[in-house]
């Protein structure tokens, strides 16, 4: 393997190593590479889907809606701007938290508090997923549709509908696998393997979900 | 099983950069409410914020610096691409904006319309001056025309000497028009009543634009 030099060098000289071992470049479990590659190929989804936003946006001749207004919460008669999405924002993020517990513990070998965490991520997720359907039907309600709406530009609802109904639905699938995950860990499936990649997988899985958000947040919403 | 194991986060490094995305989420949103002026620097602070972010959630919520470089560099080149695709959906709908705007004049004959800014009024200072000088009452009392009615006349009147009860002469600049608008009895030009109410409401970007107005009538008056 390894001399302890070549671990002291610099980055670039491990790059090298890395590419010029003659050996399998990617030295992770084959399925972690393959998350890693799938993430890669799914952030070209978003990445697309942010960059036609852009376009459609600067396109637009109709002024754009003004978002604090469209997504304000009434709150005992006043209307705080964008308070929901906030919220959805902190719940998101500090599942991103609970996730990166969960794969520590996993990564120990703790199999209650593994499965725990990666529970509490579920629930984080689908309140989450919840929220954003109250947002929706909200919107819906008010008459936005993805080729029109009240507040301005119809360029809006096609971009909103197409952004955050992805990310939604990655939520879900998420929200989907780390139940299963869950279930499985407290079961002891991955105990008995002395094995908790999948964990780590799923926590991959969400911390990407968690990325996208973190570039939906103040590009769609706050921007 | 994993030489690497020391580079996993601990539980503390965790939390504190939970701690840290919460305070992140948190001062986006504030800077949001607040609607810092201008603009561009909210929308700096936005992206800047994302960035940290996006970087904070890689690096330690997917821990990707406990991976080898070579699956570092085969994930992070391309992702950072994808702010190039953003850059080209710009300029695309930038192009596609300009289209539509000259297509706009073709058919309809209406003037290129100026871009509207996000309360939906004009940023044209001039224009707006012209607006706030009507709304105000302003034009009842002073031509455009050249024609004395209460007070002294618009046009002309920006860079031209006055005359003042008294006998000292002012020149007609920025800083005695503003003085003139928000306290009216202080400099009163020979052989006018002293009858003007002081306009203290104004706020400072609305006396810039009043007086851009007052230039524009001038031809010594930048246009």
């Amino acid at each position: 393997m390894e001399q302890p030099q070549q671990e002291r060098s610099g980055s670039l000289r491990r790059l090298v190593a890395d590419w010029a071992s003659d050996r399998e470049t990617f030295r992770v479990r084959w399925s972690k590479a393959m998350m890693w590659i799938f993430l890669l190929g799914d952030s070209f989804v978003f990445g697309s889907f942010l960059s036609a936003y852009a376009a459609t946006r600067i396109a637009a001749t109709a002024p754009w809606p003004n978002t604090g207004e469209v997504f304000a919460l009434h709150v005992g008669g006043a209307e705080i701007p964008l308070l929901l999405v906030a919220i959805m924002t902190l719940i998101l993020l500090s599942s991103g938290a609970t996730m990166t517990l969960a794969v520590i513990y996993g990564l120990r070998h703790d199999q209650k508090r593994a499965a725990m965490w990666t529970g509490l991520t579920a629930l984080l997720g689908a309140i989450f997923v919840s929220l954003q359907a109250v947002e929706w039907t909200n919107l819906i309600r008010e008459g936005a549709r993805p080729w029109t709406n009240p507040w301005g530009a119809p360029q809006f609802g096609a971009n909103f509908f197409m952004l955050t109904g992805f990310h939604g639905m990655h939520v879900t699938i998420g929200v989907l696998l780390l139940s299963i995950i869950a279930l499985r860990t407290s079961r002891g499936v991955y105990e008995q393997k002395r094995d908790y990649l999948s964990v780590e997988l799923v926590g991959l899985y969400w911390g990407f979900v968690d990325l996208v958000w973190v570039f939906l947040f103040p590009f769609f919403y706050l921007f | 099983m994993n030489k690497q194991e020391h580079k996993h986060i601990s539980i503390g490094t965790c939390l504190k950069v939970w701690g840290f995305i919460v305070a992140l989420v948190a001062l986006s949103y504030v800077v949001f409410l607040l609607q810092i002026e201008p603009l561009w620097l909210r929308r700096v602070i936005f992206i800047a914020i994302a960035l940290l972010q996006a970087v904070l959630s890689v690096t330690y919520f997917m821990q990707l610096r406990a991976e080898r470089p070579g699956l570092v560099y085969a994930i992070v080149p391309p992702v950072s691409l994808l702010l190039a695709l953003v850059i080209f959906g710009l300029s695309e709908g930038d192009y596609v904006w300009g289209v539509r705007q000259t297509h706009q004049w073709l058919t309809t004959g209406k003037p290129v319309i100026e871009e509207p800014d996000k309360n939906g009024g004009t940023t044209n200072p001039i224009e707006k001056g012209m607006q706030l000088a009507q709304s105000n009452g302003c034009l009842s009392c002073h031509s455009v025309t050249g024609e004395k009615i209460v007070g002294p006349s618009w046009k002309g009147l920006y860079g031209s000497p006055q005359e003042l009860e008294g006998g000292t002469t002012v020149t007609a600049d920025e800083a005695y028009l503003k003085e003139s608008i928000v306290n009216p009895g202080a400099k009163i030009v020979k052989s006018f009543p002293n009858v003007m109410p002081p306009y203290k409401t104004l706020n400072e970007e609305q006396l810039d634009a009043i007086i851009a107005y007052i230039k524009s009538l001038s031809s010594g008056g930048s246009k």
